[in-house]
């Protein structure tokens, strides 16, 4: 399937296929005695077999609860939220605890039609990296009131839980139905369709859940949308399902104090999602999880060829990147050595320039597996330096295009690969043996070549990155001190330009006059183009 | 100007001509102005007018009236009026005419355009319009090819025609030809490829599929149609009409009726009639292109005046030029490559004579056996010290063919790339015509891509291994200048400072290969390949070996795996 085109897959009609997969449905559940009966009624009622249907409630409740209700699926087991608090670690606890091999998250106030799970697994026979994802009503649960548990089973089971709500209006998840219909149901959604990764509703194979490295406990909101970016990274399909219907008992959270919970969420998710680019800043602020890895094995190569590169790769637009150096740095040992003729003199400078920079990474070999990052640049030679904007180009186009490849030639041969981490972890996934990997990488999601010239790769020779003014001399008489550097030019505070990094540096207009003039020519070129 | 006003004005006698009586005649009535269908009129030379205009829907008609003129007699002023036309009908003033005192041609703000002609004194009313007919269409198309069409095989004839055109019986073997002309009982539908061109093919579109608009064909509805993605043609369109667009390259489809919207086009060639109904995906770019490329190859096989004219010729018995013969100028210095770059020459459906220049070996007959069977071929072994310049020279004075085409030893040829040039030639009338480089093979990398620019236009540079030109023309010119490198260049401007023309046709069935065994001699790595991955250069990338549908081959001749892998 490419991208997240899920209309391709050929599921079969509800009621009309015979299920084998074992399914736990996990609820997390914190003071939910009002409507996780229903819940639990709602489950009992499932076409989906009872001997494939598993419910585990963790339990997160300060108090906790003292036995399950009585209206259950045969199978349902109550457990306690093992480390942490909190919903993400209430459905972590669940779904360690679970035993079916599709994890199907339910939230305690989500009433759920009869074929709702059946619905949901269809898609899980068709494909193993699925994220099924429900669709819901919101609704006013008052008419729930003192209603027995067993007759909201019957109701369920006879198809007339609408009944309960007429004449009520029936409520969308307002931003999620508003992605749907921009992206036809997510299919033209491409590598963003991750962002309606809702948890009320939604079940996904417990492989791919554990691969992702699961919900992380120490997020006590916004925990689905980050644990949506880290399946997309493992190369999940999100499929939005409106056949599995549910009704959401009650408004959530994030529709009662929208903005509260966003302006919560704004650091925890700008910390570990980079595909959120306008949650970022544009200055070098780090965060959790790069935007960008860079990585260049520099065995055997120059070490002035390698950091001209690194500096220029730390220098780009992009800021929010990490350098990943392959080198022999554990051979670097304090044994004596002729200090200038050491044969790893060059292993031994790269080390001492990077070992203090927190965004480069010194390695003997790179971690197989996920890249930690959401886009990888390898380059194959440390002897092309990227200008500073060029990596935000190749990002750019990557990223505009839905791509998973994008491959800079440059003129010796060597390349600049920019691949996308969710594209290559998929292909991983559906790869046949003997496939080459960038075939099914352009299958899935497309490549393209590009020249390294024109993206504005350099030799790294010519690229210099701009040093520090200097500050000797002799003391100065503070009351005459130029409000400029020495050489007319002003501190050097804002980023480098491109032009900086070029062989011929342009000249330096040192008048108001001449400085006006080229910013005009600026715009005359700048219109022209 | 309107053409009633036009006529309120001529000099009288005023004699207005048209094409067939189904012709609307815009104010009959007028006094002095005499009007007469052009094929039911024959008047002495020595007849003489004020002013003849000769009215006709479009350049096509006036080119079909212009293959056999009516000898009306002499007129001052000779004028042709077309309803609807791109470009004006610009008139080239032959020598042998009486003095030119005037010479207007025009676009009428209608949409129309009108020539003017005024002469010192009277001028033979059909050589002119013969003259205006030819000047309306492709140079490439001029002539007869043999065959003689006429109305009149009486014994006194000199040039007595091979088919009797008009409703008189042959009059049995003439004494000239020996033989009795053939009437012509049923014309088969033929459009003129002089006038409906691929030129003006657009791959980038503006409209989606669109109903082809009512009335007749005409170049201008072609020009106007060259936006859409499609044009939808319905079983009331004229057999006529689909061989005009498919000429032309109007990417056709057949109505939503299937089969059955097609079946009603009485006369229409069945290839055309199949590509009607194809599933093409016309929003894919290329595939909408082949689907014009196919339409164009089937409607010129059956219905253009070529196809028309061979057909008469069989009836006739007559022997007629078709298209001129081709010598394939390969010249290589590679022999691992000979086997290669003979299988594309021969896969060319139209039969060539190769002259095969090798280039410091001497090539095995087996080999040349092999990949050639009996397809006439030449061999040439020269030193390899040979200047690339004299070797290819070398091989062009060994070559019969009217025409050379150059072909390189490492690009790959589709069956159909031989014919297309020739019939880029005939409806371009250009002196050299090539193709684009359109399609690239890079072989270090494995990867094709299809470069941006149009088709089907005049251009600077076509690809090397892609150059036809006449013979002779390219004796005129020096022949292939004694140079080591850039030959091809040499060639394009020696044409063009000769004034002479260069066409770009279609390149789809042409695959140039770089970087790779190719154009290095031997290097391992061609810095260019970055040029052909430049955005103001590339449309399409493909990875893998993926010429167009178009440029068919076997597996023996596709590329060795990528050499970087990346």
């Amino acid at each position: 399937m490419r991208r997240n085109e899920w209309g391709a897959l050929a599921v079969p009609a509800v009621g009309a296929w015979t299920p084998t997969k074992a399914v736990t449905v996990v609820i997390p559940a914190y003071r939910a005695e009002r409507t996780l009966p229903f819940v639990l009624a709602g489950l009992a009622a499932q076409t989906y077999p009872a001997h494939l249907l598993e419910v585990v409630v963790s339990d997160d409740s300060p108090e906790p609860m003292a036995a399950l209700p009585e209206v259950r699926p045969e199978r349902t087991r109550l457990v306690r939220t093992a480390v942490g608090w909190g919903r993400a670690a209430a459905c972590h606890s669940g779904a360690l605890a679970a035993e079916g091999e599709v994890v199907h998250w339910l939230d305690s106030d989500m009433l759920v039609e009869r074929d709702h799970v059946e619905a949901q697994l269809r898609w899980h026979g068709l494909l193993d990296h699925a994220v099924v994802l429900g669709h819901k009503w919101f609704v006013d649960p008052a008419p729930l009131d003192g209603v027995d548990p067993a007759a909201v089973r019957e109701a369920v089971a006879d198809g007339r839980v609408a009944d309960w709500f007429t004449g009520q209006e029936r409520e969308g998840h307002t931003w999620v139905e508003e992605l749907y219909e921009r992206t036809d149901d997510l299919r033209n959604a491409g590598p963003r369709a991750h962002r309606a990764h809702v948890g009320a509703t939604a079940s996904l194979p417990r492989a791919l859940y554990l691969e992702s490295g699961g919900m992380d406990p120490a997020l006590k909101l916004g925990e689905d949308s980050e644990l949506g970016y880290r399946l997309a990274e493992c190369g999940a399909v999100f499929v939005a399902d409106h056949e599995a219907r549910s009704w959401h008992l009650g408004p959530t959270h994030v529709m009662r104090r929208q903005d509260e919970v966003n302006d919560y969420n704004f650091p925890f998710l700008a910390d570990r999602i980079p595909d959120g680019r306008v949650k970022r800043a544009t200055t070098g602020r780090q965060y959790a999880v790069p935007y960008v890895e860079v990585v260049l094995d520099t065995t055997g190569t120059a070490h002035a060829e390698v950091v001209a590169t690194v500096d220029a790769v730390l220098a780009s637009t992009v800021p929010d990147l990490v350098v990943t150096l392959v080198g022999p740095w554990s051979r670097l040992t304090d044994e004596r050595v002729a200090v200038l003729d050491d044969p790893l003199l060059d292993a031994r400078l790269v080390h001492a320039s990077y070992v203090s920079e927190p965004r480069v990474h010194l390695v003997e070999r790179l971690a197989p597996g996920r890249c930690p990052a959401m886009l990888r640049l390898t380059l194959s030679s440390a002897a092309w330096a990227p200008t500073p904007k060029t990596l935000n180009r190749l990002v750019r186009e990557l990223e505009w295009t839905h791509h998973g490849l994008r491959t800079a030639l440059l003129p010796d041969g060597a390349t600049a690969r920019l691949e996308r981490t969710a594209a290559v972890q998929r292909a991983l996934r559906v790869a046949r043996e003997g496939e080459d990997l960038d075939d099914v990488v352009d299958e899935l999601f497309g490549s393209w070549w590009v020249d390294g010239a024109e993206v504005g790769f350099l030799p790294a020779g010519r690229v210099s990155v701009p040093r520090l003014p200097g500050r000797s001399g002799p003391a100065r008489d503070p009351a005459s001190l130029p409000e400029t550097e020495g050489d007319g030019r002003p501190c050097a505070t804002s980023p480098p330009t491109r032009r900086q990094f070029t062989a011929d540096p342009a000249p330096v207009h040192r008048s108001l006059l001449g400085r006006a003039s080229a910013r005009v020519a600026r715009l005359v070129r700048r219109s022209d183009a | 100007m309107t053409l009633p006003r036009l006529l309120e004005r001529a000099a009288r006698p005023t004699l207005v001509l048209v094409e067939d009586a189904a012709a609307a005649v815009p104010g009959s009535a007028v006094p002095g102005v005499t009007y007469a269908v052009a094929g039911d009129l024959t008047l002495g030379d020595e007849h003489r007018w004020a002013c003849v205009v000769l009215a006709v829907a479009d350049v096509a008609a006036l080119r079909r009236v212009g293959e056999m003129p009516p000898r009306v007699g002499r007129a001052r002023a000779v004028v042709a009026w077309v309803d609807a036309a791109v470009d004006p009908v610009v008139p080239d003033v032959r020598p042998e005419w009486p003095d030119v005192v005037e010479v207007d041609a025009r676009l009428t703000p209608a949409g129309g355009a009108v020539t003017r002609l005024r002469f010192r004194s009277a001028a033979l009313v059909h050589e002119i319009l013969a003259q205006l007919a030819r000047d309306a269409g492709s140079p490439g198309t001029a002539g007869s090819g043999g065959l003689v069409l006429g109305a009149d095989d009486s014994a006194e004839v000199t040039v007595p025609p091979d088919v009797l055109v008009g409703s008189s019986v042959p009059a049995g073997p003439h004494p000239v030809t020996g033989r009795t002309a053939v009437t012509l009982l049923e014309e088969p539908v033929a459009a003129d490829e002089g006038v409906f061109t691929p030129a003006g093919f657009r791959g980038e579109v503006t409209r989606e599929v669109v109903d082809l608009p009512a009335g007749p064909v005409t170049p201008a509805t072609v020009a106007a149609l060259r936006d859409a993605r499609g044009v939808r043609v319905a079983s009331s369109t004229t057999a006529y009409d689909v061989a005009a667009l498919a000429l032309a390259g109007v990417p056709l489809v057949g109505s939503l009726g299937g089969p059955a919207g097609v079946d009603g086009l009485d006369g229409l060639d069945g290839a055309v009639a199949d590509l009607l109904v194809a599933d093409v995906d016309l929003d894919d770019p290329l595939r909408r292109e082949e689907h014009s490329v196919r339409l164009r190859r089937a409607a010129r096989a059956a219905h253009s005046l070529l196809a028309r004219r061979a057909r008469l010729a069989e009836r006739a018995g007559v022997r007629v030029v078709a298209l001129p013969s081709v010598s394939v100028l390969l010249a290589t210095r590679r022999p691992d490559l000979l086997p290669f770059a003979l299988t594309q020459v021969a896969k060319q459906r139209r039969p060539v004579e190769l002259v095969l220049a090798a280039h410091g070996f001497t090539p095995d007959p087996g080999v040349l056996r092999e990949h050639l069977g009996d397809r006439p071929c030449q061999v040439l072994a020269l030193p390899a010290e040979t200047r690339f310049g004299d070797v290819l020279q070398a091989a062009a004075d060994a070559a019969s063919g009217d025409l050379v085409l150059k072909m390189d030893d490492d690009d790959w040829y589709g069956p159909d790339v031989v014919d297309d040039l020739l019939w880029a030639r005939r409806t371009s009338g250009a002196d050299l015509v090539g193709m684009a480089a359109e399609m690239v093979y890079l072989e270090p990398l494995g990867l094709t891509v299809r470069r941006r620019g149009p088709a089907e236009t005049p251009a600077e540079v076509v690809a090397g291994g892609t150059m036809m030109l006449d013979r002779s023309r390219l004796r005129e010119l020096g022949g292939v200048r004694s140079v080591t490198r850039f030959v091809d260049a040499q060639l394009l401007a020696a044409v063009r400072r000769a004034g002479g023309s260069v066409h770009r046709t279609q390149g789809l069935g042409y695959l140039l290969r770089r970087g790779g065994a190719g154009h290095q001699g031997g290097h391992t790595w061609s810095t260019d390949l970055g040029y052909f991955l430049r955005r103001r250069i590339v449309v399409a990338q493909w990875r893998g070996f993926q010429p167009s549908a178009l440029l068919t081959y076997d597996d023996a001749e596709r590329p060795l795996p990528p050499r970087v892998s990346a």
